[in-house]
């Protein structure tokens, strides 16, 4: 058992304690959260047919494996794993294809390989780029987004190099 | 999205005419709405589970103490906004849901911040320092608790589905720090000032 084990479960109990403390109808509070969230999945599903079946094609028609291995040169000198590469490119893209293609990374490779592990860290340390700019920029109406795009982009590449490395690194 | 969907139907089926994998091209047009299906099931099952224990944290007030405890951070980062400002409270409301992992609370949030912070700058629609600053943090995104792509990981065969959770802090936190460095960078008091100079020019002409 290691530390990272106690996590959720400690997690957990605290936000349950702390409800009891709080009189709080944990039940129904669950059921509550949970239907939103439910909801919300459902309005993804048709994008995420559309993503899936997009990156179904990019990755079996071979589009892919000519641009990773074109920049292979560059990651291996850093030695982010190749068949990252698509997902590292899509990620800042599109949310649910780059899940997509976290999925079919993690079934091809098993998801404790190191390409695997890779993979989701790249994945969860870092957000959708446009679509986030795109939904804050668009709702609160504001204009000029060069700046946060280009900054946006410098932090998500340190991202994807960093998640390589931290996986190298950590898990070896 | 409009021009990409269509794009990447057609290139992929053109190009897979010339790598000789129209067969696979098929095949995947065919059989990933299935996978489609399978994913939205482990996804709506995690986003289902993780909102419902989320509303009781909301519910019980304690989002609201960890947001009491990111004051500091948030005055760090945003020196000229008073803390009492509604700009502030959503910045801090915002943070808090994605550090928790909450990303969907956090949108809600998020869009306020944005619109406050607007306001009380008196940018007139034009993205300020802070406002930059707060949307970066947003895309590089800090969260203590993956919960989704553990799931996905579990589903896949993981043994140990949180054992990368040190590398995703590291990872975050990294990218973060870079995404506030560039802004800081690339807003410094001149850059920002010729800008919106140019702008207001432009709108005048």
């Amino acid at each position: 058992m290691n530390l990272t084990d106690f996590i959720i479960p400690s997690f957990l109990i605290i936000i349950f304690v702390h409800a009891i403390y709080k009189r709080v109808d944990i039940f129904e509070a669950f059921v509550e959260g949970a239907t939103e969230n439910l909801k919300v999945a459902v309005s993804i599903l048709p994008s995420l047919i559309a993503l899936m079946t997009c990156v179904g094609m990019l990755r079996s028609c071979g589009i892919l494996d000519v641009l990773a291995v074109l920049v292979s040169p560059a990651t291996n000198l850093i030695g982010f794993p190749s068949q990252c590469v698509p997902l590292a490119i899509l990620r800042p893209i599109s949310g649910s294809g780059a899940t997509a293609m976290l999925v079919s990374i993690l079934k091809e490779n098993h998801p404790d390989s190191f390409v695997g592990r890779v993979a989701s860290v790249l994945c969860a340390s870092t957000e959708t780029t446009f679509y986030t700019i795109a939904v804050y920029y668009g709702a609160a109406k504001i204009k000029g987004s060069r700046k946060t795009i280009a900054a946006a982009l410098v932090a998500d590449f340190a991202g994807f190099i960093f998640s390589a490395l931290t996986v190298r690194l950590i898990m070896g | 999205m409009k021009f990409l969907f269509p794009f990447i139907f057609i290139a992929s089926i053109v190009f897979s005419v010339f790598s000789g994998r129209l067969e696979q091209v098929t095949n995947a047009v065919l059989g990933e709405s299935l996978n489609a299906a399978e994913l939205f099931i482990t996804l709506a099952a995690s986003m289902a589970f993780w909102g419902g224990i989320m509303k009781i944290a909301e519910k019980s007030g304690f989002t609201d103490i960890i947001a009491r405890l990111f004051k500091p951070l948030a005055k760090l980062l945003f020196p000229d906004l008073s803390t009492k400002s509604k700009a502030f409270k959503a910045i801090v409301m915002n943070l808090t849901a994605n550090l928790l992992g909450l990303g969907n609370a956090a949108t809600p949030s998020g869009i306020e911040a944005v619109k406050e912070l607007s306001k009380e700058e008196k940018s007139s629609g034009y993205a300020t320092k802070n406002i930059i600053t707060f949307v970066v943090m947003n895309t590089a995104s800090i969260q203590l608790l993956p919960v989704t792509i553990a799931t996905l990981r579990l589903s896949n065969g993981s043994s140990s589905p949180f054992d990368i959770i040190p590398c995703v802090i590291i990872t975050s936190l990294v990218s973060v720090c870079f995404g506030i460095f560039a802004v800081k960078a690339l807003c410094s008091e001149r850059n920002l000032k010729t800008y919106a100079k140019r702008k207001i020019a432009d709108e005048f002409n």
